[in-house]
């Protein structure tokens, strides 16, 4: 079994290859430090099973599940924790499975054993958790090279197309799978609506300027093009603007 | 606490045959008083206790129906308005059924000789008695209710209180620590196993008894050596003591608390760890301490959140409690960096 133990604790990790080691000597192990690591390798790897600690530094261990679950042959998923009540809870209710630390051997091998992918009721799960603990850092973008991770602070703004929402980055537009009121309701103290189909990183608003039909635009932070503003949502941005400023 | 919000209304569940059979049963208790209150031969005492009986099972599940239809609107209320509509509505059943009672008796019944002639009187009677009955019953319900609630109120203090002084995030990850050590490097193992145990003895026992800045600034580095175990070299600390700073006293366990706040929301959060620095510095107000972390910067969430507030306010509260005034603790934050000044009189007034 090809096992990828994620935790950011050396320590932790060279207890958990231990315990691996003492159960079966034919099992590889890969190993990563936090979420992102955590990410690469298993795009590059395809593990059967992530042991996956919660609290990390940069990318935690809930938000790097919801990840690994869009992946074209998602890992089955065992996160690892010394002590988060809150998220045990929701763990037990949803039936996502979890040791807890020190981990017992017996208790390892049985879970490695019955070990799955996550469901998607359960992903949806550590979505709610999300906004308790930290927000999502990255939103991932399915292409043809596998999942591409996109840091959230380096979106300048997010538009609904017909069917899709185009994430403007690095001077390019990537497609993320998810309806914009969904992002708009996670995001809310990054972005601002501005339009019907339009939510703007505050962090990357220059000004507001007056296009030549008398419509009114926002300025973005390396983006080319002014992004305009409905009169609806007009109000609100110069209240949100003068927040900004202050 | 949130989650017991839903069932914070004093009312208990009328609807249902166990609260049907407790009315029954104190109806049934109540005509057998009435009863006995009044010397009659046998005969009459049982005719009479029937028609007590029947009077008082009306009025009670009469109103127990009213009740439970009632709860489902008045349980969000405020308690004395919730119990202002239950009795009154208690009353109006009575009066109701007090009424449709005497006109059975009276023109269909013929038991005029059992219930007399006077019928406003008859109506008084009835209703002072379901009046006396029903304010004893909600009266019980009350005081039930909050007896519960301190119950409940107690319970969770203890908890937080002692989970406060002994945090399980940095306990079960001590255990992982030292069950990872115990095969790599035993004598570490043993010397973790030690620091834990003075930690948890100081812990339990000396919270808030006076140490010297030289015991605190101890038991701080074994506190420290095994965060270093789990953290490596994302932990750094540095120290800037003075000698003359040593002997300064202050109650045990507050800088310790603190360290635990800038390791927690601080250094574990950070990919490249940082530097804890505590730094003392003696000047003639007293000794001054400063202890300043890394933060991760702009962090949605990363505002110190309920465990954060709770460390340092139980500091604030063990110096308020020996140094005797407040104002010893001050807090900075800009983005990126928390500190936290603490200074500490030469001077115990108290002592």
């Amino acid at each position: 079994m090809k096992i990828l133990i994620v935790d950011d604790e050396a320590l932790a990790r060279t207890r958990l290859r231990e315990l691996l080691r003492d159960s079966d000597s034919g099992h590889t192990m890969l190993e990563a430090g936090n979420g992102l690591m955590a990410l690469e390798l298993a795009q590059r790897e395809s593990p059967d099973v992530v042991l996956l600690d919660i609290r990390m530094p940069g990318m935690g261990g809930l938000e790097a599940a919801i990840h690994l679950a869009r992946l074209p042959n998602p890992p089955a998923i065992i996160f690892t924790t010394a002590y988060d009540e809150h998220a045990l809870q929701a763990f037990e209710a949803s039936a996502v499975d979890y040791l807890l630390k020190p981990v017992r051997a017996e208790r390892l091998s049985n879970a490695l054993a019955r070990a799955r992918m996550l469901r998607s009721a359960q992903v949806a799960e550590l979505r709610r958790l999300q906004p308790d603990a930290r927000q999502r850092t990255h939103f991932s973008i399915r292409s043809r090279d596998g999942l591409l991770l996109v840091p959230v602070d380096e979106v300048a703004y997010l538009r609904a197309d017909q069917k899709y929402v185009a994430a403007a980055w690095r001077e390019r537009e990537v497609l993320v799978d998810e309806p914009l009121k969904a992002l708009e309701d996670e995001f809310a103290d990054l972005f601002l609506r501005i339009h019907r189909n339009a939510l703007v990183a505050r962090d990357h608003i220059l000004g507001l300027e007056r296009q030549r039909d008398g419509t009114m635009a926002v300025r973005l932070r390396a983006v080319e093009e002014p992004i305009p503003i409905s009169r609806r949502h007009l109000a609100e941005v110069r209240t949100a603007l003068k927040g900004i400023a202050g | 606490m949130s989650h017991k919000a839903a069932n914070t209304s004093f009312l208990p569940e009328f609807c249902g045959s166990r609260m049907a059979y407790v009315v029954v049963l104190l109806a049934q208790l109540l005509a057998i008083t009435l009863t006995l209150s009044t010397p009659a031969t046998t005969v009459a005492a049982f005719n009479r206790l029937a028609l007590y009986s029947v009077m008082s099972l009306w009025v009670g599940l009469f109103c127990l129906g009213a009740l439970c239809l009632l709860r489902r609107h008045v349980q969000s209320l405020p308690d004395h308005l919730a119990a202002a509509a239950c009795y009154a509505t208690t009353l109006a059943v009575t009066l109701a059924v007090t009424e449709i009672a005497w006109r059975l008796a009276i023109s269909w019944l013929s038991l005029s000789g059992s219930v007399g002639t006077d019928h406003a009187g008859f109506l008084l009677r009835c209703l002072g008695i379901s009046a006396i009955a029903w304010a004893l019953a909600l009266r019980y319900f009350y005081v039930r209710q909050q007896w519960r609630r301190r119950v409940e109120t107690e319970a969770d203090a203890r908890f937080a209180a002692l989970q406060a002084r002994i945090r399980p995030h940095f306990l079960f990850n001590c255990m992982n620590t030292i069950a990872g050590l115990t095969r790599q490097a035993p004598a570490l193992a043993e010397q973790a196993v030690e620091d834990l145990s003075d930690l948890l003895r100081a812990s339990l026992h000396s919270a808030g008894q006076p140490v010297t800045l030289a015991e605190e600034i101890a038991l701080c580095k074994g506190y420290l050596r095994i965060e270093q175990h789990r953290l490596g070299d994302r932990l750094r600390v540095e120290w800037q003591l003075p000698e003359s700073s040593l002997e300064q006293r202050l109650p045990a366990l507050t800088l310790q608390p603190l360290l635990e706040n800038a390791v927690y929301h601080g250094i574990e959060l950070l990919p490249a760890g940082g530097t804890v620095s505590i730094a003392c510095s003696v000047t003639p107000g007293g000794t001054m301490i400063t202890l300043s972390n890394p933060v991760m910067p702009g962090e949605p969430g990363s505002a110190p959140r309920h465990g954060h507030n709770m460390a340092r306010e139980n500091v604030a509260q063990r110096l308020a409690a020996f140094f005797g005034r407040d104002g010893l603790l001050r807090f900075h934050e800009r983005p990126g960096q928390y500190s936290i000044e603490l200074l500490l009189p030469h001077e115990n007034p108290d002592r």
